[in-house]
C-alpha cells in the first residue's frame, strides 16, 4: 500500500482515504462475504467498516499495517452482524420447536453445506486460504492469531470435512 | 499432539483444490456505496449552530476559572488535584508554582551568569536552589541561532552537570518549558540532588555548580543518534551558600497497607521550593504498584497542596526488584508559613498491575505474530530479528495504551535505541537513581506532559548470543492498571 496515501489520509485528506478504500474494497468484500454469505449484508459491513476506518485512521500507528488493520475492522463488523443474526435465529428456533418441525431426513452434501457446519471464524479462514489465496501468515495477521493456530484450525477442519465425505461416500454429489 | 503428527498438509491442500468452489463476485454497486458513505461522513464541526448564550456562558466560566486560579492559591491547588485541570492550572500559573511561591516569600535567586563563546551569548538566570534541586533558565542567543534553525530540524540544548559532587556528570536534553524564536533558544532545567551530596557540598569549600552545555540534533525517526552541533566550555555557576535555606525534616515511620502494595512513609521534607514525602514501597508477591490515584497534602485549615511533577520510584536492582523507594512532591511549600497544627497525606486510591500479565518472553524461533493480552488490552508482536551487531530488534503493534516494552533488568535511562515515528513524551516513573537527573516537561498537542522520553513500538536490545529475552509491558497514556479505590488520610508528624 502507498504509505504516503495512508499518511495523507491520517491527516484528514478524504481523497487519499477514498483511494485507499477503493484499493482494498474487493478483498474486504470477499472476506465479509466469507463470514456473512449474503451480498447485501456484506456490502453493509464493508461500508460500516469504511466509516469506522475514516473516524479512527489517526490512531493507526504503523501505516505498514493499514490493510490488516482495515480488514480487522471489516471482520469486527461481520461479527457484530452475526451476533444480531444469532439472536434472530434463536427466536426462529424457538418458534420452530413449538411447531415440532422436522426436516432432517434428506441432506444434500456440497462443500458449501459442509462448511456451514464449521464455526464462522474457522470457516472464513478456509475461505480466505482456498477461495481468496491468502497465505497462512496473512490469515494469522488479519485474525490476530499465531500462524500455528491458523494452520491447526484450517487443517483440522479440512480433515473433519474429508472424513465426513468419506463416511458419506456414495451419498454425496461432488 | 502436534500438527505434523496428524495431518498431511499437502494432501489436504490437494483435497481442497479438487472441490468445486463457488467464486465470490464483488457487486458493482459496492464502489458507489463506499463513495456515498465517505461523502456522507460528518465532520464534528458546526460552530454556526452554537447559540450565543452557550458561547457567552462558556466564556464566563473560563474567565471565572482563570481569575480564581490567579487570585486564589487554594482554588488553584484544589483544581490541580483534578487530573484534566492540572495542565490548565499549571499553564495559568506558570510551570513552577513552587519556585514562584518561594520567590514571592523572599527566597533569593542566585546571581545571573552570562557566558560568551563562539559568537553565542549564554545567559543562565532564575537560578533557585535548595537541598532537593536547582532550577534554572538557560537562554542561548546570537545570530548563529538563525542559521542553526534553518539547517537543523530539531536542535535542542543539552546540559551536563557534576551535580555538586564533582565526580559524576549527568547529561540531559533540555525538554522542559522550551521556547525558541529566530535568534534565541530558551530552556528550563531542573537538576536533582542527592540529599547526602547536598549536605557534603554545604560543608565543603566548593561554592560552584559546573555545567557543560551543547546544542544537539534531537532524536529523529530516522536515527537515534544525537548529533552534536555546538559544544561550549564548562560554565561555573557561583552559588551563594548563605542564601540557600536548609530543609526541615520530620521523621514519620507510618505504614500504609493496600491490596497490592505496602508503603512506609519514612519522612516529610519541607524545602523552600516544594515539599516531599519519601516512601518505602513494597509490592506484595505477584503485584506491581503503578501510581497513586489522586494524592495531595491537606492542612488543618483545609489548604490543599497539590502533587507536583512525577512520583519518582527508585528500584535498586532493575524493574523487577520488589523493594523500592519513592518520593512524592507537593507545591506550594509551607516553608515560609507558620507550621500548621496538622498536616495530612491524602490518598484516594492506587493503580496496580499483575506481574505475570506484564511479562512477555520473545524467542526468535517462536511463531509470529504473537499476541499478548493484559487485562482487556492486546499487544501484537512481530517476529524479532537479529541485527548485524547481535541486537534483538523487536517490533510490536498495539491500538491500546500499552506501549512500553522494558527489557528485563535494564534501566530505561540510556535506552536510546527506542525509536518511534512520532517522538512522544509520557508521564512515567523514572526507573533508576534520580540524582542529577532532569525531568522533562514539554507541550504536545496543547497538553503539558511531564516525563522521561522513551517510547514505543520498536525496540532494540543487546542480547549477545541468546535467542530470547524477557520483557515487561507497561501502560502508557491513559491506561493505568487496576484501581484499588481504598482511601486514606494519614496525619503526618510535624515535631
Amino acid at each position: 500500500m502507498d504509505e504516503l496515501l495512508i499518511k495523507q489520509a491520517q491527516k484528514g485528506n478524504k481523497e487519499s482515504f477514498t483511494k485507499l478504500m477503493l484499493e482494498v474494497k474487493d478483498q474486504a468484500y470477499k472476506i465479509a462475504y466469507c463470514y456473512l454469505h449474503n451480498e447485501e449484508d456484506s456490502v453493509d459491513a464493508v461500508c460500516n467498516a469504511v466509516e469506522k476506518a475514516y473516524k479512527n485512521i489517526k490512531g493507526l500507528r504503523n501505516p505498514k499495517y493499514f490493510k490488516t488493520w482495515f480488514i480487522r475492522i471489516v471482520i469486527n463488523e461481520c461479527k457484530t452482524e452475526l451476533k444480531i443474526r444469532e439472536k434472530i435465529n434463536n427466536i426462529k428456533i424457538e418458534l420452530q420447536n413449538e411447531q415440532t418441525f422436522s426436516n432432517n431426513t434428506i441432506q444434500k452434501y456440497s462443500i458449501e453445506s459442509l462448511l456451514s457446519h464449521i464455526p464462522e471464524t474457522e470457516r472464513s479462514m478456509i475461505h480466505m486460504k482456498y477461495y481468496m489465496g491468502y497465505t497462512l501468515q496473512e490469515i494469522a495477521e488479519i485474525l490476530n492469531i499465531p500462524v500455528g493456530t491458523a494452520k491447526t484450525k484450517i487443517y483440522s477442519n479440512i480433515k473433519k470435512l474429508k472424513s465426513i465425505l468419506n463416511d458419506k461416500e456414495g451419498y454425496c454429489d461432488f | 499432539m502436534t500438527f505434523n503428527d496428524n495431518y498431511n498438509e499437502k494432501e489436504l491442500d490437494e483435497f481442497m483444490k479438487k472441490l468445486d468452489k463457488k467464486s465470490i463476485n464483488v457487486p458493482d454497486e459496492l464502489e458507489d456505496k463506499i463513495l456515498g458513505r465517505i461523502n456522507n461522513i460528518r465532520v464534528k464541526r458546526n460552530r454556526r449552530y452554537i447559540p450565543i448564550k452557550i458561547l457567552s456562558s462558556c466564556l464566563g466560566v473560563l474567565i471565572l476559572f482563570t481569575v480564581s486560579v490567579k487570585v486564589s492559591p487554594k482554588f488553584a491547588a484544589h483544581a490541580s488535584t483534578i487530573s484534566f485541570l492540572k495542565p490548565i492550572v499549571e499553564w495559568l500559573n506558570g510551570v513552577d508554582k513552587g519556585v514562584q511561591t518561594a520567590y514571592d516569600n523572599g527566597y533569593q535567586k542566585m546571581p545571573k551568569v552570562v557566558h560568551k563563546e563562539k559568537g553565542y551569548t549564554i545567559i543562565i538566570d532564575n537560578i533557585f536552589m535548595d537541598s532537593d534541586r536547582c532550577r534554572m533558565t538557560i537562554e542561548i542567543k546570537g545570530d548563529k541561532i538563525k542559521d542553526l534553525l534553518a539547517n537543523y530540524e530539531n536542535p535542542n540544548i543539552y546540559l551536563s552537570t557534576n551535580c555538586l559532587n564533582g565526580n559524576h556528570w549527568h547529561s540531559y536534553p533540555g525538554m522542559e518549558n522550551y521556547k525558541y524564536n529566530s535568534n534565541s533558544f530558551i530552556r528550563d532545567f531542573e537538576i536533582r540532588f542527592n540529599p547526602v551530596t547536598f549536605e557534603q557540598f554545604m560543608k565543603s569549600n566548593n561554592d560552584k555548580l559546573s555545567v557543560f552545555l551543547s546544542i544537539k540534533e534531537m532524536q529523529s525517526s530516522e536515527s537515534n543518534d544525537e548529533k552534536a552541533i555546538e559544544k561550549f566550555d564548562t560554565i561555573e555557576i557561583p552559588l551563594e551558600k548563605e542564601h540557600i535555606k536548609m530543609p526541615k525534616k520530620f521523621y514519620q515511620g507510618k505504614e500504609l497497607k493496600f491490596r497490592s502494595t505496602n508503603f512506609k512513609i519514612t519522612d516529610l521534607i519541607i524545602n523552600p521550593t516544594r515539599m516531599n514525602i519519601n516512601l518505602d514501597v513494597k509490592d506484595k508477591p505477584g503485584y506491581n504498584f503503578e501510581s497513586f490515584h489522586n494524592v495531595y497534602l491537606k492542612d488543618s485549615e483545609g489548604n490543599i497542596y497539590a502533587q507536583e511533577g512525577l512520583m519518582t520510584i527508585f528500584r535498586s536492582e532493575g524493574r523487577r526488584d520488589k523493594y523500592t523507594k519513592g518520593s512524592l512532591y507537593f507545591i506550594p511549600s509551607i516553608y515560609f508559613k507558620d507550621k500548621p497544627k496538622d498536616l495530612y497525606l491524602c490518598i484516594e486510591g492506587l493503580y496496580y498491575m499483575k506481574d505475570k500479565e506484564k511479562e512477555v518472553i520473545l524467542n526468535i524461533n517462536d511463531e509470529y505474530p504473537k499476541e499478548k493480552k493484559i487485562s482487556d488490552q492486546s499487544v501484537i508482536f512481530y517476529k524479532p530479528t537479529r541485527d548485524d551487531n547481535g541486537n534483538l530488534v523487536v517490533e510490536f503493534d498495539t491500538s491500546t495504551d500499552l506501549e512500553y516494552l522494558k527489557p528485563e533488568n535494564k534501566y530505561i535511562e540510556g535506552q536510546k535505541n527506542f525509536n518511534s515515528e512520532e517522538i512522544n513524551a509520557r508521564n512515567r516513573y523514572y526507573l533508576g537513581p534520580l540524582e542529577g537527573k532532569i525531568l522533562s516537561r514539554k507541550i504536545v498537542g496543547g497538553k503539558i506532559i511531564e516525563g522521561i522520553e522513551y517510547i514505543t513500538t520498536k525496540c532494540t536490545i543487546q542480547i549477545g548470543e541468546k535467542e530470547e529475552s524477557k520483557f515487561y509491558l507497561d501502560g502508557g497514556g491513559d491506561y493505568k492498571g487496576y484501581l484499588d479505590d481504598t482511601k486514606m488520610e494519614i496525619k503526618l508528624d510535624m515535631e
